[in-house]
């Protein structure tokens, strides 16, 4: 399995899928080697249960542009795999664009299959393609699926963006939704506390994790807060996350005199974020751009209500009015509606909680994203036994 | 025989190395597809690659994606047409494939020059990167062959390639002795 991001080097969701993804294989009998890149805090060798972690030097000389970058690291990738595992494995496993270099020559120089998985793809995460970087980005991801014994997408919304983006057969792909490990704290005592970190008593707190761009519609939620909090003070309203848009929201905040109802911790860790899950009384996803959407997951594995916009995979995973609402994309005006309700009614916010914390337990657990994956590999094995393509 | 181009100057080249082979030397040359195919002689083969990416942004993300195809080509020479004896890279482009298939088939590579990145008087982000390609394929390579006794200075000061794996023959002259003891190392 090959991944430019793995625990500790942590970048983006892929980590966390590619390390989760791999453990739970690694329990049903699936060994796994994973390539990634170096960290200051991680051994370039390592055994984590049954598998085996192969880093790389991510940096020799210089590089004009990110994508160059990555290309030099395809090549230092390479080179560990070739003189270190050889041949030694029976299907090659990408993720994203960023490694399929490597995919593509090794599935050609020593006939092994290869599995892609599509987590985003460059058209969806930028609306359409506007420059040359990302046409090259677009171009390496459609010879990446081209070239895939088998593509696996995160949602029903990604394989119909696969499709249209690369023009995919359908028989090619795959949909294995992500896996979420339920967030929920052990002891109600450490709730209460944490809780008056971050508001008063008599204060509702929505939340909403993610980074702070665009795609991610952290500006309507915004807007639909500033509606909200004109007709009601009981609201604190806590954005966890960095990106381009925090300052300007910030600042656009203070200028209105909102300063005390909001509040920006900036980047979290994993147990901080924990922690504001399970505090919280409704977590707010409002993305115009979602491939899967693992927030909502980890809310609801918290036992939270989720508002989400009704799109990509946001809209596979809420049904309304079940385990969650959904709301219009790009609509302040319906999400600040949606967010006075459940206010007002909190029996059906527990409702709505306790049926999405079922949802995870039933369809998005790990070990059942793993039980899929291995199945998944042993027909493309199955498959590749009974062809003539292979090395002799 | 791996090269990036293959254009007048090193066709030219290149079958002034094929005419100093014995007879029934196979030689099985691939490059980038936009070129005429010619066979050089009856027992040359020669191929064209195409690749399906069409914006290259510079020449490092011309080559990295094109590297799948590279593989595809090599691996069809290796399993389909005869398993070769020896890698012979044209230029650091044509290099960076060769050292896949170096490690991947445990065969040696050797590599030709005919001029550096690291000569270059216009030093930004993408020349040093380059740079950085020619000094590893150098450092990859089992045996560099030049034409000229400057670049070999050249390479042996700026790259720090020990002295003795670097050839210079002019017109290709003894190239079979040199592919020989390559060989035998």
């Amino acid at each position: 399995m090959i991944s430019w991001e793995y625990p500790p080097r942590i970048v983006g969701g892929l980590a966390r899928h590619v390390f989760w993804l791999s453990k739970e294989l690694g329990n049903i009998g699936v060994e796994i080697t994973i390539v990634s890149l170096d960290h200051p805090l991680a051994p370039m060798f390592e055994k984590q249960g049954k598998n085996t972690i192969v880093r790389c030097l991510s940096y020799r000389f210089p590089s004009p542009d990110f994508i160059t970058w990555v290309y030099q690291f395809n090549c230092w990738m390479l080179e560990k795999i070739l003189t270190e595992l050889r041949n030694d494995y029976d299907i090659i496993h990408v993720h994203d664009w960023l490694t399929a270099p490597i995919g593509l020559t090794l599935k050609h120089i020593f006939r092994k299959p290869l599995v892609v998985t599509i987590h985003s793809t460059e058209y969806g995460r930028r609306t359409g393609i506007h420059n040359d970087f990302q046409k090259h980005i677009h171009e390496i991801e459609w010879k990446e699926v081209f070239e895939a014994w088998k593509t696996i997408v995160c949602s029903e919304y990604m394989k119909k963006e696969v499709i249209a983006a690369f023009n995919v057969p359908l028989n090619k792909l795959s949909v294995i939704p992500n896996g979420v490990n339920p967030v929920s704290l052990d002891q109600k005592a450490d709730i209460i506390e944490a809780r008056s970190r971050y508001a008063e008593p008599w204060e509702n707190i929505v939340l909403y994790v993610g980074r702070m761009v665009f795609e991610k519609g952290v500006h309507i939620l915004v807007e639909s807060a500033r509606q909200l909090l004109s007709r009601r003070w009981d609201v604190k309203f806590i954005l966890v996350g960095e990106g381009p848009l925090r300052a300007n929201l910030t600042n656009s905040i203070e200028k209105i005199g909102l300063g005390n109802k909001f509040y920006f911790p900036g980047f979290l860790t994993d147990e901080e974020v924990k922690v504001l899950y399970n505090i919280c009384d409704i977590a707010v996803f409002p993305s115009l751009y979602e491939p899967f959407g693992i927030v909502a997951l980890e809310a609801m594995s918290a036992g939270k209500t989720v508002i989400a916009s009704d799109t990509g995979g946001l809209s596979d995973i809420i049904v309304h009015g079940f385990n969650g609402l959904k709301v219009s994309p790009s609509s302040s005006i319906d999400l600040e509606k949606a967010i006075d309700y459940l206010l007002n009614h909190p029996k059906e916010r527990s409702r709505m909680g306790h049926n999405g914390l079922n949802t995870v337990y039933e369809k998005f657990s790990w070990k059942s994203i793993a039980r899929h994956t291995k199945k998944i590999y042993q027909r493309v094995l199955e498959e590749y036994n009974k062809g003539s393509w292979k090395p002799n | 025989m791996l090269s990036w181009e293959y254009d007048e100057y090193i066709r030219s080249h290149i079958e002034n190395l094929i005419s100093k082979l014995p007879d029934g030397c196979k030689v099985y040359i691939l490059h980038i597809a936009d070129v005429e195919y010619i066979n050089l002689r009856e027992n040359k083969i020669h191929q064209g690659l195409a690749t399906d990416i069409k914006t290259n942004l510079h020449v490092i993300t011309s080559v990295f994606s094109s590297l799948g195809d590279y593989a595809r080509a090599i691996s069809r020479i290796k399993y389909e047409v005869f398993d070769f004896d020896i890698i012979h890279a044209h230029d650091w482009m044509s290099g960076i494939p060769s050292i896949i298939a170096k490690l991947a088939y445990i065969k040696p590579f050797v590599l030709t020059f005919y001029r550096l990145g690291a000569k270059n008087n216009d030093k930004n982000l993408i020349s040093l990167s380059i740079e950085g390609f020619e000094r590893y394929s150098c450092n990859q390579a089992d045996a560099l062959i030049l034409h000229d006794k400057g670049l070999r200075k050249y390479i042996f000061e700026a790259y720090g390639i020990p002295w003795e794996k670097i050839y210079v023959t002019p017109e290709w002259d003894g190239i079979v002795d040199i592919y020989k003891e390559v060989l035998e190392k």
